[in-house]
């Protein structure tokens, strides 16, 4: 099982990414966000981990409650801890990059059903509890 | 034509990457959220800001009052302080929500 957290009324997770085309490896914390189509990373999380958007190449355009904005496209491997067994469970996924100039800085990353539709979720505020029982995974270490 | 691009890459592979193992992945979100403590508990004891600002911190050292996250990251750089994890937050003068 996957912990989340809750910040406010919001819910978040984190994970460990890496886009080897970029080199780029580091934590990044998602909303939870089972709107979004796709799992998005912002500049928020994007500029800490020192990612050369100069070299973003593969564009399309997203629609979001802020309107029509650019991403870029990035093979990204995702990896969750189940801090209570210690597995880990990977994906690799295309994930829109978004640079700074397209998008706000305050937006955090979103983890949208790209990997959503492949958890069950139990989403109770009122105990503070945020819990994913992991359904598939791309890949899991040996 | 033949697409340009970086010679990196062209030599990796668009494949995921390497699977890592549970103590390392534990390793960086514990690293994350620690760092996230200190920020949050940082920008708590400050007192209500007039103006919007980022904040960021890079080897426990925080840095405040820059005017986008590209300034917190050359702040942190200049300080020699960018070697390992780095986390910034949006610190906001009025209330806002998020509808995505």
């Amino acid at each position: 099982m996957i912990i989340g957290e809750f910040d406010g009324p919001q819910p978040y997770v984190s994970a460990v990414v890496e886009i080897p085309r970029l080199r780029v490896s580091g934590a990044v914390r998602f909303l939870v966000d089972t709107g979004a189509v796709v799992t998005c990373i912002h500049p928020k999380d994007g500029i800490p981990l020192r990612l050369p958007f100069g070299r973003l190449q593969r564009g399309e355009y997203i629609t979001g409650v802020g309107g029509r904005s650019q991403r870029f496209l990035e093979r990204t491997t995702l990896t969750f801890l189940d801090s209570a067994s210690a597995a880990t469970y990977v994906y690799d996924l295309d994930v829109r990059v978004g640079k700074p100039e397209h998008v706000g800085g305050e937006l955090p990353s979103v983890l949208g059903q790209d990997v959503l539709s492949r958890w069950v979720m139990v989403h109770d505020p009122s105990d503070g509890r945020l819990q994913f029982h992991v359904r598939s995974a791309d890949r899991r270490p040996a | 034509m033949a697409a340009r691009g970086n010679l990196d890459d062209a030599l990796t592979p668009p494949t995921g990457g390497a699977v890592m193992e549970p103590a390392a992945v534990s390793a960086m979100l514990d690293e994350h959220a620690r760092l996230r403590s200190l920020l949050r508990n940082a920008v708590a004891a400050r007192s209500a800001p007039d103006n919007d600002y980022w904040v960021g911190i890079g080897l426990d050292e925080v840095v405040v009052d820059a005017e986008s996250p590209e300034a917190v990251m050359t702040a942190i750089e200049r300080r020699g302080m960018a070697g390992g994890t780095v986390v910034m937050e949006f610190v906001s003068s009025v209330p806002q929500v998020f509808v995505l």
